[in-house]
C-alpha cells in the first residue's frame, strides 16, 4: 500500500497497481523503494485527488502507453475526440473540477487521463462561435473590435462552408 | 479556476483535438488563446482549389508572424483551375514567411519556379527535411537547395517539360544538400544530385534511363539500398549492370519498355532468377508490375531462392489425388 497526501492535508492509502498508473508516482516509488513514508502532493487537493484515485482503480491493470508513442502523436493534429462510456461518466463535472483533474493529470503523468480531460474541453469548443466560447469559457475579450476583425480575416480560410 | 489558468504546453495540448473551423473560432476569442490556437491551426497547413482554401496565401504573405508557425506546407494548384500570375505572387512572399518549414509540397504550374527565388536569395530553411515540387531542376531550384541545408528527401523533375531539355543545367554546389537521402524525379537531374551525396533511395520516374547511367548513381557516398527505374533496354543485360554497380540492393522495381508485348520465355525467368541470386542482400524485386516470387533466406546463411520459371497453377502433382 501507498500512502499520499494532499495539499489539504488529508492521508490517503492506496494500492500499489492503482497508484501506478501515475507515471510520477511509479518512478518515485522505483527510486526510493517501498516504505511507509507518506507521499506529499502538494499541488492536488484531495477533492481532485479522490476523482484521481477513482479513474486509476477503473482502469488498473491496462497497459501504460510507452514514452516515445506520444512523443509523435504530439506532432500531429488529433482527428478522433471518441472518449469511452465509464469515462465520459466520469468527467462529467463542473468546469473548475474538469480544470483541476487535467492539471492533476499532467502533474501526476496519466497520460490515458490528460486525454481525456483535453477531449472534454475539446467537444466543449467545438462548433461554437467566438462568443459561445467566451460565454462558456468566461473569457474576456480583450480585442479591439479592429483586432477581432482583423485575426477573423486572417482565419477565414480555415472557416467551415 | 478557469481555461486561462492552464500553462500554454494543456492549452496546446486541448486545440490539437479541434478542427480547423473550430481553431478559427478559439483564436477570436481573445488575446491568450488566440496564439495557442494559431500555432496549431498553422502547423500543417494544406491548400488546395478542392479544400477551398487557397486563400490561406494572403495570411501567409501578410502575416509573418503567423506564417512562421507553419512547419508543413502543402499545396495544389488544378491546372484546370488555374490561378493569377498575382496569385504566386503571394505566394513567393508566403515561402519567405515560412522559415520553420520542415515539409514543402509545391504542386502548382511547372513554370513558375521563380516563387522560391526571393526565399533563396534572402533567408534559409534550415530545419526543412523533405522538398517536393513539381519544377524542373532549373537555377531556381538550384538556389533553393542551397539554402536547404537538412534536406533528406526531394523530388523534383519528376514530370517531363519542354524547358528541361533545352536550357543547360544548374550549376549545384557539392555542399548543398549534404545530407540528401531520397531522390524522386528524372534520370537525368539524378545524375546531377546523387553522386557525392548519402542517397540510399532513389526512385525515377519516366524512361530514358540507360546502362551508361548507372555508374552514376553508384556514385552516391552510401550504398543504394532502394531502386526504382523505368527503362528501355533489355532486363536481363540492365540487371547485369545494376548488379555491378549497386550490389546491396534491398529493393529493386524495375519497369522495361522492351518487348512488353512478348511472352516471358522460360529461360528469360532462369536468367533473371540467376542474377538476382547474386544480389545478396536483395528481399523485394518487382519487374514490369511483376512481383517475382521469392523463399525467405533462411538463418543459416543460405541464400534467398528466386523464382526462376513461371508460377504453375499446379505446383503438386500430388493435389490431382484430391479431385480423383
Amino acid at each position: 500500500m501507498v500512502h499520499l497526501v494532499t495539499s489539504d492535508n488529508v492521508e490517503f492509502v492506496v494500492e500499489k497497481e492503482v497508484v501506478e498508473r501515475s507515471v510520477l508516482i511509479k518512478n518515485m516509488l522505483e527510486d526510493v523503494g517501498e516504505s511507509d513514508q507518506s507521499i506529499p502532493l502538494a499541488n492536488v487537493s484531495s477533492a481532485v485527488l479522490r476523482k484521481v484515485i477513482e479513474y486509476c482503480e477503473h482502469h488498473r491493470g491496462e497497459p501504460l502507453p510507452s514514452g516515445d508513442a506520444d512523443q509523435n502523436q504530439d506532432e500531429t493534429r488529433k482527428r478522433t475526440t471518441d472518449i469511452s462510456e465509464w469515462d465520459q461518466k466520469f468527467i462529467t463535472v463542473d468546469q473548475e473540477m474538469l480544470f483541476e483533474i487535467i492539471l492533476a493529470a499532467n502533474y501526476l503523468d496519466i497520460k490515458s487521463l490528460l486525454d481525456v480531460g483535453c477531449k472534454t474541453v475539446a467537444n466543449m469548443i467545438k462548433g461554437k462561435t467566438p462568443d459561445e466560447i467566451r460565454r462558456l469559457f468566461n473569457i474576456v475579450n480583450d480585442f479591439t473590435p479592429e483586432e477581432e476583425a482583423q485575426i477573423k480575416k486572417e482565419n477565414e480560410w480555415a472557416e467551415d462552408r | 479556476m478557469s481555461m486561462h489558468s492552464l500553462p500554454v504546453e494543456l492549452l496546446n495540448s486541448i486545440a490539437q483535438y479541434l478542427s480547423s473551423s473550430s481553431l478559427a473560432a478559439l483564436a477570436q476569442t481573445c488575446s491568450t488563446l488566440c496564439p495557442v490556437a494559431q500555432r496549431v491551426l498553422y502547423c500543417n497547413v494544406l491548400a488546395s482549389a478542392w479544400s477551398q482554401n487557397l486563400c490561406v496565401i494572403d495570411t501567409l504573405a501578410k502575416r509573418p508572424h503567423v506564417a512562421r508557425f507553419v512547419r508543413s506546407f502543402y499545396i495544389a494548384v488544378d491546372s484546370l483551375a488555374p490561378v493569377f500570375l498575382a496569385y504566386y505572387r503571394q505566394l513567393s512572399k508566403a515561402i519567405l514567411n515560412m522559415s520553420e518549414l520542415t515539409s514543402l509540397t509545391l504542386l502548382v504550374d511547372s513554370s513558375v519556379s521563380w516563387v522560391l527565388k526571393e526565399a533563396s536569395s534572402r533567408i534559409h530553411f534550415p530545419h526543412l527535411l523533405q522538398f517536393t515540387c513539381s519544377f524542373s531542376f532549373d537555377e531556381n531550384v538550384a538556389r533553393f537547395l542551397d539554402r536547404t541545408p537538412s534536406l533528406v528527401e526531394l523530388e523534383v523533375d519528376s514530370i517531363p517539360t519542354a524547358s528541361t531539355r533545352s536550357s543547360p543545367p544548374p550549376y549545384l554546389a557539392p555542399t548543398s544538400i549534404p545530407q540528401l537521402e531520397q531522390f524522386i524525379g528524372s534520370s537525368r537531374t539524378a545524375e546531377l544530385i546523387v553522386p557525392g551525396r548519402p542517397v540510399r533511395s532513389i526512385h525515377l520516374n519516366g524512361g530514358g534511363l540507360t546502362e551508361d547511367d548507372i555508374p552514376l548513381l553508384a556514385r552516391s557516398t552510401v550504398p543504394v539500398i532502394i531502386l526504382g527505374v523505368v527503362t528501355n533496354a533489355p532486363p536481363v543485360p540492365f540487371l547485369e549492370t545494376l548488379h555491378r554497380h549497386v550490389p546491396q540492393l534491398v529493393y529493386l522495381r524495375l519497369m522495361s519498355t522492351k518487348d512488353i508485348f512478348m511472352a516471358p520465355t522460360t529461360e528469360f525467368y532462369e536468367q533473371v532468377a540467376g542474377i538476382l541470386t547474386s544480389f545478396t542482400e536483395l528481399n523485394a524485386f518487382e519487374l514490369s508490375g511483376m512481383h517475382w516470387g521469392s523463399q525467405a533466406k533462411k538463418n543459416d546463411g543460405t541464400k534467398r531462392v528466386w523464382q526462376s520459371a513461371p508460377l504453375q497453377t499446379r505446383i503438386n502433382p500430388e493435389d490431382d489425388l484430391l479431385f480423383d
